[in-house]
């Protein structure tokens, strides 16, 4: 019988504290696994909410401050850009589409974008998915709105729901609102997990009459438009038909004599702010980090208790000639063991959970598990579960030598 | 007849304190049974682990089958019992989560000792435990345990076999048959056997007898 075949017995021996060392191994890693797969998808979909376009153009202003009011709606913008501009852009040849948005109007906390057919048909979330609509259709008329997946869900809207938006505010309800232009849902979408699922969406002109109308019965008169012709869009979205022209076109726009305007790359500008954000990313893998170390600390109380109960055992061992690296090697052994269980259960725990509950996190928090089950992150975890966890497990090996040796065989 | 085992002026003590053991000279032959007895606390166990080689001690030689096992390494001294000491215990002697075959197969797992199979045939059937070699350990009688641990220390053909009141688990009628079995393996193997106890009655079939308190001069 070789070593390995002793181990095996003796940990099976005491299964009941050898499963509650592998769970609580198991758990830690779990844990950490999971602060991982939710940095991954927040990191995701924070960088991912706009994808497919190159450039994103709107009035001079600072880089993030256009991308978080365009992308996000947080913040606000004080001048947007003239139609005339955009027309311009839109008709240069090396525009393949462009995505053309309006803000400032909201519902019950939710904002409410103006754009057009583009939208539907080139706007991209996590890398390529485009947006698809759930339930109905996408708007035709200035009376349609479409409804981001949360706004539905929240608000608890049909199809074929009347909607008042609110004028100039986007965050609670206003005394403000379009009451005498109300708009009909058409079409819900399907989740996407970015800042579309908060967002209602109609067209540009529906949101041209919608303030005509407020002007011809209303109060003050506003900035930002008046009867008839269309003077302004918030921002808008760009898409060349070849990516090396990004950086010559970025430079003309920002470079255009008739308008103050400003061209970025949301995906970089996004990526720079996440990586701002890093701190926050250090702290909850620090946290799981510690959580590791309290798994493995468990387990090397286990190991001690464990090793005083069994000094007898391991008498009986040296006195049939085991020597210490014996000893050593079997409870090395057993712990190697009870680590490469508490790996393998972590994992198939972990991928078990993300079968049943990817669903449930998409739908409850927003929060989509993309990408493949085990990052290299997660592989690095394991492994390192497994080193420190030996490393941990010579602390009481060494204290035991002594020990072992000067217990002699009598029975203490 | 040449000493299998000479003790010269040995000193053992716990703890550098008063020494417990002090031995100015014993020695034991090939093929020798000796009974082992004294007082409680007058050394018996000490003086085994110092064979066995587990612990040693602090002066003096101890010269067994030609090494002063002394000034071994750890290392070597663990090679040395493995190869050459079989030790049997008082009880709570195996290992509870192996077979008994497992159990008396044991010492090969650190020895790298080839077994004899014949030999191992001839223990276990002779100690009766053909049919129980697939049981666990804990689940058989004390008596049959304490056979166990005989037949373990016996198929690694030891040239010595210490024995700590191996019959004190024993009802008379499974001492006697144990105590003749024991010695009918130690005489065809030709080994020497110490056997430590309290029981006075068994002594007669022992060569010779030694009360330790008498040797050991720290007690006088």
């Amino acid at each position: 019988m070789n070593l390995i075949k002793l181990a095996f017995k003796s940990i099976r021996h005491r299964s009941f504290a050898t499963s509650a060392t592998v769970f609580s191994v198991a758990l830690s890693l779990l844990l950490l696994f999971t602060v991982e797969r939710v940095r991954r998808s927040v990191e995701a979909s924070f960088t991912q909410t706009v994808s497919g376009v190159d450039l994103l153009v709107g009035a001079r202003t600072g880089s993030l401050q256009l991308v978080l009011f365009s992308v996000f709606n947080i913040g606000q913008i004080t001048n947007n850009v003239s139609y005339e501009s955009y027309e311009k852009i839109q008709k240069h040849p090396d525009v393949e589409w462009t995505i053309p948005i309006s803000l400032g109007d909201g519902h019950k906390g939710y904002r409410v974008v103006a754009t057009d057919d583009n939208f539907f048909e080139h706007y991209q979330v996590r890398s390529a998915e485009h947006i698809k609509i759930a339930e109905g259709e996408k708007f035709k008329t200035t009376n349609d709105v479409v409804l981001g997946a949360e706004v539905a869900e929240v608000l608890k809207y049909k199809l074929g729901a009347k909607v008042i938006l609110a004028h100039g505010s986007t965050s609670g309800d206003s005394f403000d609102e379009h009451a005498n232009h109300p708009f009909t849902v058409v079409g819900i979408m399907q989740p996407t997990g970015t800042a579309v699922d908060r967002s209602l969406y109609i067209t540009l002109a529906g949101m041209d009459e919608m303030h005509d109308e407020h002007d011809e019965h209303g109060e003050e008169g506003h900035e930002h438009h008046h009867e008839g012709e269309r003077e302004e869009i918030t921002s808008f979205f760009v898409k060349l038909k070849t990516k090396t022209k990004i950086l010559s076109m970025q430079r003309e726009i920002t470079e255009t004599k008739e308008e103050a305007l400003l061209a970025v790359i949301p995906a970089a500008v996004l990526s720079d702010l996440w990586k701002s954000l890093s701190q926050i990313e250090f702290v909850l893998k620090l946290i799981s980090a510690l959580v590791m170390v309290v798994g493995l600390v468990g387990m090397v109380i286990a190991l001690m208790t464990s090793l005083n109960e069994r000094r007898r055992e391991m008498a009986i061992l040296r006195s049939l000639g085991a020597s210490f690296s014996h000893l050593a090697q079997l409870v090395l052994l057993e712990v190697c063991l009870i680590l490469g269980l508490a790996v393998i259960v972590s994992a198939v725990f972990k991928v078990t959970l993300e079968i049943i509950f990817t669903d449930y996190v998409a739908k409850k928090f927003g929060l989509f598990l993309t990408g493949s089950s085990f990052s290299s992150m997660d592989v690095t975890m394991m492994a390192a579960t497994f080193i420190v966890g030996l490393i941990f497990a010579l602390g009481p090996v060494l204290i035991f030598k002594n020990k072992s040796l000067k217990d002699g065989l009598a029975v203490k | 007849m040449s000493s299998v085992i000479e003790i010269k002026d040995l000193s053992f003590s716990y703890n550098d304190t008063k020494p417990v053991l002090q031995i100015p000279h014993l020695a034991f032959t090939k093929s020798e049974t000796v009974f082992l007895f004294g007082a409680s606390g007058s050394g018996k166990t000490t003086l085994l682990e110092i064979l066995a080689g587990v612990i040693t001690g602090q002066k003096g030689e101890v010269e067994m089958l030609g090494q002063k096992t002394q000034h071994m390494s750890l290392t070597a001294r663990d090679q040395f019992r493995s190869k050459h000491i079989g030790y049997i215990f008082q009880q709570f002697n195996l290992i509870p989560y192996l077979s008994v075959r497992e159990n008396i197969l044991l010492p090969f797992t650190f020895s790298g000792k080839k077994l004899n199979q014949a030999l191992y045939d001839r223990v276990i059937g002779e100690l009766g435990l053909t049919v129980y070699v697939d049981q666990l350990a804990t689940e058989l009688s004390v008596g049959q345990q304490q056979r166990v641990a005989a037949a373990r220390a016996l198929v690694i053909e030891p040239d010595i076999i210490l024995a700590d009141e191996p019959t004190s688990a024993l009802d008379y009628d499974h001492r006697e048959n144990f105590l003749k079995i024991l010695f009918s393996l130690v005489k065809s193997q030709g080994s020497t056997l110490i056997f430590v106890s309290h029981d006075r009655s068994i002594q007669n079939l022992f060569d010779r007898h030694l009360n330790l308190s008498d040797i050991n001069v720290v007690r006088n």
